[in-house]
This record gives C-alpha cells, structure tokens and sequence, in this order.
C-alpha cells in the first residue's frame, strides 16, 4: 500500500497548510511540484475546510468557556466584593462587546410588548461580529463575480481544464526526459525475471482474467495459452494490443489504466504461459507464432 | 392546564366566560394523531436507511428485484424527508400555531383530510417504489398521479393553516408563522414547477425539461426542498419550542427579522451548486455559489436567536431533556448551514461532489437538525398532552446520549470515506496515468467505512425505538386532553398603532401581505436563474451530431431509470484531468438536449457513465448486469438476473415517442409507427453479437434494450459523420 500512505502524508501536509488564501488557485500558478492545479485545489479545499472547522470549534469552546464562566460566577458575584465585581464586569466586556447584548438582569430594557401564547420576545441588538459576517460575505460575492464575470481574473471551468491538463502534460514529458525516454511498442523487451512475471501475473489477475481465463484459457475473449494470436505474438505485438486494444473486438485500451512498465510485465506474462495447457481452453484462433 | 371540559359532560355547566372573553379549544387530537405518525414513520424510514447502508457492505442484501439498492434508496429519502418529518412538520405547525393564534383550527375535517391524506401518500410512495415507478429526480422520484395527491394535500393544509390564521385572536403573527407561512408557498411553487411533466401511460412520465434545464429546475427544487422543507418549517418550531420549553424570552426581535426575509430571499439562489463543475453555464454556477456564501450569515441568525434564549438558563439544559435535544438540534443547524457554504466554494466541491462527504452532511443537518429538534419537541408534547410527567427522564438520557454518539459514528466515517474516494480518484503517478485506474478500487477500500456509517445509523435508530417506548408509557400513564379549553378576546375591527412601533409590525398584521411578500422574495432568485437558460440559447451551445434515442434506446433508458442506476452512477465527466483520463471527453450542455429528464446523478458509489458507449462489449455489459462479480471482482452493485429473462414492456413506446415529440425532440413524421418495427430491428442485432459470444438470449429481453441505451451512452458527440447509418437509427428532422 505505498500509493495510500502517499495519500495520507499529501493528507498531512495539506493539513498543515492552514489557512491559504483562496484565490491562491485562481491565479492558475500551477505549483512546480507535482500534480499541477487540481492538487493545489486538493490542497486548498482541505485547508479551508481545516481552517473553518477551527473557526467553528474555537467559537464554540469561547461560547461554552463565558457562558460556563457566567453560570458558575453568578452566585458568587452576589457575594463578592466590589472590586472583584468591577474584575469579573471586565473579564464579560469581551462577550458583551461581541454580542452587544444587554445583560440577561438588566433585560427588562429591552424587553418589547410582544406576547404570543406565553413567549415574550427581547429586542437585543444584532451582534456585530454577525454583521460583520454578513458584510464581508456581501462583499466576497461581489468581488468573486467581478473576479470571474467582469475582469477575468479567475479561469472560467473550460479555461481552468486547459490549464491543468497543460501544466500536467509539461510535468510529466519533464520526468520522462529526466528518465530517458517512455517505454513503447518500438522499444519494448520481453522480461524473463520471476520478479518481473510475478507483477506481470498480478496485473493479469486484478484486470485480464474475467475475459481470457484465470488459466489464460480464454472465455469472452480468446485463449492466450496457445502458440496462435489473432494480432501478432511477438511482445512489440503483445504490448500494442494491450496499449491501444482492439475496440471493434471488445479488447478495451489500457494505456489510460496500466503504465508501459505494467503492460510489459503483464505482455511477458503472458508470453511466459504460451504452451501451459490449461483445462477447458478455448480453440485456437489466429496464426501461429513461432518464437525464436 | 386544563382538563378538558368539553368532552366530560358530567361536569356542570361550562363557567361563563370573564367579561369580552371568548372560550375555544385547541384540538389536541389531530397533534396526537400526527406525533405517532412522526414516530412510527421515523422508525421505518430510517430503518429502510440502515437496510440501504447494509447493502453497500452485503450486496446479497440486494435479492430480490423490488429491493435493489436502486430502488431503495429514494424509498429512505422519501420517507424520512416527507413521512418523518413532513409529519413532524404538522405536529408542530398544529400544536403551536392555534396557540400562536389562540385558535382551533380552522376546520376539524380539512385537519383530518391532511393527516389521512398524507399517510396515504406515503403508503402510495412505499408501493410504487419498490415497484420501479419513479421520475429519477431526487426527492420528486414519485410519479404524476402522487405528485397530484400531494398538491391537493398541501392545499388543503395550507388552506387550513391560513383560514385559521385569518380568524386569529391576536393582532400580531408571531416569527414562527412567517416560517409556516414562507414554507407553505415555497414548497408550492417548488413542487409545481419541478413536477411539470407529461404523463404517457398512468405510472409514468417525462419531465417536461431536458438536460441543462431540467438540472438546473431539479437542484432548484432539491436544494429548496432542503431549505423550505427541512429548514424553514424547523426554525418556526424551534422558535415556539425553544422558549416555552426554557421559558425565556426570544433573544432578539430585530435578528428574527433581519434572518427570516434574508435566508428566503437568498436561499432560493443557491441550489446550482449542486451543480459545480457540471455542464452548467459558468454565470449560473457562480451564483450558486455567492448566494450560498452569503447565507451563513441568515442561517447562523437562527441558530444564534435559538441558543441565546437560553442565556440565564444554561443550568437548566443540564437537567431538562428537552433542551438537550434543542441544544444540538441548534448546533448541528449551525455545523450543517457553515460546511454547506464550504462546499459550495468551487476548490471543496471538486473534492467532496460526488462523495460521500455530501452524505456525511446531509445526515449532519438530517440526524442532528431535523432528528433531535423532532425528538425534543415530542418530549416536550407528551408529558402536557397527557397531563402527566415523562414515564422515565433517564430513558430518555439514554436517548440523547444514543443518538448522539450515533451521529458521530455516522459522520466521521462517511467524512473519512469522502476525503478518501476523493483523492484516490484524483491522484496521478509521475508518469502521468491514475494511480487507481480502477474505480472498483476506489470503492472497496470504503468497505470498512460503509460498516462504521451502518453501527451509527444503528444507534441512532435504536434512540427512537428507547423514544417511542418512553412516550407511549407516559401516554398510557397520563390522561389525554383532546380538546384544550383557552380563551382570549376577539380581534376589534380597528387597530391603533402605538408611538414607537417598529415597522415591521406592520406586515406582521397582515398574513395576506406577508405570504404575498415571501413569495415575491423568494420568486426572483428562481426566474433570474431559470429564465435565461430557457431563452437565450447561447447558454446550452448545440451538438449537430448529437441524435434523438432510437426507440429501443429510450426504452432501455427508462429501464435505468426504473432500476434507479442514477442512484450510484453519474453521467457527467467534469472538466478535471483526473476525470477526463479515466471517462473521456468532459460534458457538454448540448450533449444532454434530449434527455428528458437528465440523468447526471449526484453520488458516484459506481464509476461514471457518461462515455460507457463503445467501451466494453455488449458480452460484457450482458455479464455484468446478470453477475457483476464476473467481469468486476469484489463489486458491491447488484446482480440483476431477471432483466435477461423479464419480456420488454413495448406497450408504450409508441406514445413515449410521441410525448417525446411534443416536449421538441425532433422525431421525424410518423416516427411512431415504425418505432416498434425498428426497436426489434436493432435489439435482434444486439441479441444477434451476443450469440456470437456464445450467449443465448431472447430478443425482447429488458436487457437488451439496457445494452443498447449504455452502448449509445456519450457516443454522440464523437460520432463519426462518415460512418454508415443503420436503418434503425433517428436522424433529427432539420428545422425548415
């Protein structure tokens, strides 16, 4: 499981991340690392929603914090000292000053004449951090429209799609120059190594046996175990077949699912089994191959 | 607490009443009559939910035709959205809004149509579910002769709930009745404009939008119906219960005003962001997002009035059960309408759309908002219907804390499952090509999660079950009150305004003003949206090559819609490399001009759809559909053996083409007469492909036309212009 525990260190490190500014991705400034802009999206969406969960927890814990602070002082203001009334009026002013509330004591200020079956209703005023809220997300809408509609300063999604498949394109052609080219079907070679079979034996178990067999001996598709291939048996043959496949037929393409290096493992896989016999095989169909 | 005079008559005459008094009572029955049907209904719906959650860990859950997860699935929304709390809804609205109102209500028979007329409609959506007959839109899946039922039920209701509300004896509407009211016109005119649809035969019909339009109506609806049928109604009751059951005052008189036009206004804006990413204009997804952001502000305005009546009180939701359940109800609201916002920012949806992370959210908002406000609120009417006290206050501890722990254990992991798929799905090696090519992969890595998300849901209907038993014990402990004496002075005909009066008071006087002005609020986000799309064309761009459906793929299209596919498969590829790579080409509006109704899906516990034309042979589509586990080791979907026995139904399809026809896809002339001719035409060609794969299997097999719809699937828009048309295929008729 390398590939997951790579998805939970990325996981980790967009954890730490922490609070990003959100147009960071608009800029489409694909980062030079690797995955190019949707893992920066990835990356942003998580600390985002990171940074709200905090916003959310801290403001809860502060709620709970005062309101339990409020709870457990109220009988002993009564027998409290002055001075340590003034203290404890002090340690409030953040929660009133944040809420703008009168005091629930002093609520008979603010009480209206509304009576509806019992439920009285107060007329505090609207606390300021909430309409600060408001406002800022009044003004959030306003420039992200003019970001995307007006100026064009964010990619539109067609825009965006380009972006990414280029900045993608040009990371992958830069780590296979550095690797001295891709494996195709003009350069490919059979493997003999039982390392390499083995990979190649796995791949054909998870995707090529629900049609050729588990033997290889051939079902929806055609038997593999012969000396007779309907497209060539040599691995350049072998390796194309399953790179682009034969749609017409029912052979699907694999490039988009396999990489070159599990193609040749899975193609001298099944080059290893030609000759192997197995039970209930499917008549030959093709030419014969003759290996040297 | 009285103690019901009315229907003793072995009492003396009733007092006469003090001077300018007149005496009433509240009809309590109809309340009791829709409590149970809450609880029981609660029960089912989220036991069908848990059955649902099973199936994705045992797909042999999945045996028989009529329980497909397909088919199920609209079955749990459905009830638990309209049955659970659609009768949470009027326990609430007919317990307080008399009180409200110091009222019977209007029409002790009118209340009696609404509660039998609703039950049945729920009966009729168990049946007919399970049956196949759905329209595929989510939370609208039931067919046209229901979608009628339920617009004369809610007629009826609304009827009721106004008559009484305009023989009222107090001036002023109280903030809870802007809610019911706003709720009763909203969901009107949601549900008549998404049900627009023509009918062809008595269970079945076609959206009367296609496509772009069709999703754009859909989501309007299904987001609204979040917000005007799981919200507005909610925030009415909570802002009767919370402050009876804590005895305080409202906290803020001006906030209530400020968050109950705003969040209308600007909910009704945001449903296109169910649709990020999607083949959706760019402007309309924007709005979808704006508008979504600027409601946390209205929403938290809820929640913040509800919580700060408590201030003074805080000691007592340590002991009062009630208040408990408040409490949380309040702050998953609050959790539920911040993360809502969140992932309606483009960058979080293109990681969470899809997922279950949406699931993980809804169920946030579903199990703690609509849940424990219900759960609370029945605590609170039992004991004073009954004139007794709760049977047992620790039982019901037990339930808060069940239930409780029961949403965590279902939300962490349907978070986790989310943020996992998600990544997996996007994730490339450095040579460029998906790390986990296979979807399947993607999908049994979340076993264990979909194992955790079914222990919570457990729980949490366990909590019901430990409810129901507690509230029917103190229901046989107590005595009933049916009718509740009250008295209260009529309204004088004149009114004299006092010095100081906030406006607002104004239309608080006038319900006919107020439903008038809600609808106008909330009817502008819709037709800014809405309109344009249906008028100026260059919002869905056309497809020359894209082609009506030859009849024998339309009826395998409305197979996949029977089988409910859309429930775990979407059609649409969004403009993401990771997409793109694995599906194809991404989506296009003009692709989607014909679909009636779209089919885009919203949750992908299957691999996406949209290009499976052409992919795999029709060998391997017959296989997979009669054991997916031959061609997909380890898939979770179910087997669906029957359709490659099961005879096509045909009886329709001429009047499909023809409905077809007259919602403007162009069939040529007399289309209809050869449709069938030509339906055996390409299904013996399809039948005759899968002889020579060595499968024999009858012509008029449902499966068949199933394989000839996903082999058409997304084959359009890289349709070769040179290739031989087969005779069988519709070429549009050119517009002269």
């Amino acid at each position: 499981m390398k590939k997951s525990s790579h998805l939970y260190t990325r996981l980790m490190a967009a954890a730490a991340l922490g609070l990003m500014p959100l147009f960071a991705s608009a800029q489409g400034s694909a980062p030079a690392a690797t995955g190019g802009i949707s893992e920066l999206d990835l990356m942003l969406g998580f600390a985002m929603f990171l940074a709200g969960l905090i916003f959310l927890c801290t403001l809860v814990l502060l709620y709970a914090v005062i309101v339990m602070k409020k709870v457990m002082l109220a009988p002993q203001e009564a027998a409290a000292t002055a001075a340590e009334g003034v203290q404890a009026a002090a340690k409030l002013s953040i929660w009133s000053k944040l809420t703008d509330a009168v005091p629930v004591e002093r609520e008979a200020e603010v009480m209206t004449d509304h009576e509806y079956d019992g439920i009285r209703e107060l007329d505090n005023n609207l606390p300021p951090w909430w309409v600060a809220m408001f406002y800022a997300t009044i003004v959030f809408s306003v420039v992200y429209l003019a970001a995307y509609h007006v100026f064009g300063w964010a990619p539109l999604q067609d825009q965006e799609y380009e972006q990414e498949v280029l900045a993608a394109k040009l990371e992958v052609e830069a780590y296979l120059a550095a690797k001295g080219g891709a494996l195709d079907e003009t350069n490919v070679e059979l493997l003999m190594d039982e390392t390499a079979l083995a990979e190649g034996a796995a791949v054909y178990n998870s995707y090529c046996g629900a049609c050729h067999g588990a033997e290889l001996q051939g079902g929806v598709g055609p038997n593999l175990a012969d000396s007779y291939w309907l497209h060539g048996g040599d691995i350049k043959d072998v390796f194309k077949v399953i790179k682009v496949g034969v749609p017409q037929k029912g052979m699907i393409s694999w490039q988009t699912q396999l990489s070159p290096e599990q193609i040749q493992q899975v193609a001298s896989f099944i080059i290893s089994k030609e000759g192997s016999n197995p039970a209930n095989a499917k008549e030959p169909q093709g030419e014969e191959y003759k290996r040297d | 607490m009285s103690t019901g005079l009315l229907d003793s008559g072995t009492l003396a005459a009733p007092k006469l009443p003090k001077l300018g008094l007149e005496r009433f009572s509240y009809d309590n029955e109809i309340v009791k009559m829709f409590a149970y049907a809450t609880m029981l209904w609660g029960a089912v719906g989220m036991l069908v939910g848990l059955f649902v959650a099973l199936q994705l860990v045992f797909p042999a859950l999945n045996f028989s035709e009529y329980s497909t997860f397909g088919r199920i699935r609209p079955l749990h929304t459905n009830a638990v959205i309209f049955a659970f709390v659609g009768n949470g809804i009027f326990t609430g609205v007919y317990y307080s809004l008399q009180r409200l109102c110091k009222a019977r209500m209007y029409s002790d028979t009118l209340s009696r149509i609404n509660f039998w007329g609703w039950q049945a409609i729920i009966v009729a959506a168990a049946i007919t579910l399970p049956l196949g007959y759905t329209t595929s839109k989510e939370y609208a899946e039931l067919e046209w002769p229901i979608d009628i039922a339920i617009t004369v039920m809610w007629v009826v209701f609304g009827y009721n709930m106004f008559a009484t509300i305009l023989q009222r004896r107090t001036r002023h509407l109280y903030v809870a009745i802007w809610f019911y009211i706003a709720t009763f016109v909203t969901v009107a005119v949601l549900h008549l404009v998404n049900s627009f649809e023509i009918p062809v035969t008595f269970m079945k019909s076609y959206s009367w939008y296609a496509g772009v339009q069709d999703a754009l109506v859909q989501w309007w609806y299904g987001h609204n119906a979040v917000a005007f049928f799981l919200t507005t109604p909610y925030l009415g009751l909570m802002y009767y219960f919370v402050p009876k059951a804590a005895n305080r005052p409202v906290y803020s008189y001006r906030l209530s005003i400020i968050h109950f036009w705003a969040l209308i206004f600007l909910y009704i804006w945001a449903g296109p962001h169910h649709l990020l990413y999607n083949a959706l204009p760019d402007w309309a997804q924007s709005l979808g997002v704006v508008f979504s952001v600027m409601l946390i502000a209205p929403s938290w305005g809820g929640m913040l009035n509800g919580l700060l009546t408590l201030r003074g009180v805080w000691d007592k939701v340590r002991e009062d059960v009630v208040l408990k359940f408040m409490v949380v109800a309040l702050t998953a609201y609050g959790m539920a309408t911040f993360e809502g916002p969140l992932l309606s920012l483009k960058n979080i949806n293109a990681i969470s759309h899809f997922t279950d992370w949406t699931i993980a959210h809804v169920h946030v908002g579903g199990l703690g908002w609509n849940g424990m406000l219900t759960f609370g609120m029945l605590y609170f009417l039992f004991p004073r219907m009954w004139n007794t006290k709760l049977y047992s206050a620790k039982l019901a501890n037990w339930h808060f804390w069940i239930a409780t722990l029961g949403i965590l254990f279902y939300a962490i992991p349907m978070y986790w499952a989310g943020f996992t798929q998600s990544l997996m799905w996007k994730e490339f090696t450095q040579e460029g090509m998906l790390a986990y090519p296979n979807f399947l992969e993607t999908v049994t890595q979340l076993k264990p999660m979909y194992a955790l998300r079914a222990f919570g849901g457990a729980l949490f209907i366990g909590g019901v079950f430990i409810m129901a038993y507690n509230l029917i014990k103190t229901a046989q402990a107590g005595s009933f009150t049916a009718n509740e004496e009250a008295e209260a002075a009529p309204l004088t005909d004149t009114y004299e305004k006092h010095e100081g009066e906030h406006w607002h008071r104004w239309i608080e006087r006038r319900p006919v003003q107020l439903m008038v002005g809600s609808l106008v609020v909330i009817l502008i986000g819709g037709l800014v949206e809405m309109m344009p799309t249906f008028l100026i064309e260059s919002n869905v761009p056309t497809i020359a090559s894209v082609a009506p459906y030859t009849s024998l793929e339309l009826e395998g299209r409305d197979i996949y819609i029977k089988e409910g596919c859309n429930n775990c498969h979407s059609q649409m590829v969004r403009p993401f490399r990771s997409e793109t790579e694995r599906y194809g080409e991404y989506a296009k509006a003009g692709e989607f001009v014909y679909d009636h109704p779209f089919l885009w899906g919203s949750k992908r516990t299957g691999p996406d759809l949209l290009r499976e034309g052409g992919k795999y042979p029709d060998s391997w589509h017959y296989n997979h559909m009669v054991d997916p586990e031959s061609m997909s080791p380890g898939s979770i979907m179910p087997a669906y053996p029957w359709m490659a026995e099961k005879p096509l139904d045909i009886s329709a399809t001429e009047g499909k083409i023809k409905a077809m026809r007259t919602l403007g896809v162009p069939y040529p002339e007399g289309y209809e007469e050869r449709a069938v001719a030509d339906l055996k035409l390409q299904a013996e060609e399809i039948a005759g492909r899968l002889k020579e794969s060595g499968i024999e299997v009858s012509s008029d097999t449902e499966i068949i036309a199933l394989i000839a719809y996903l082999q058409r699937l997304g084959t359009d828009i890289k349709a070769d212009p040179n290739k031989e048309t087969k005779p069988y295929e519709v070429r549009p008729q050119t517009k002269q």
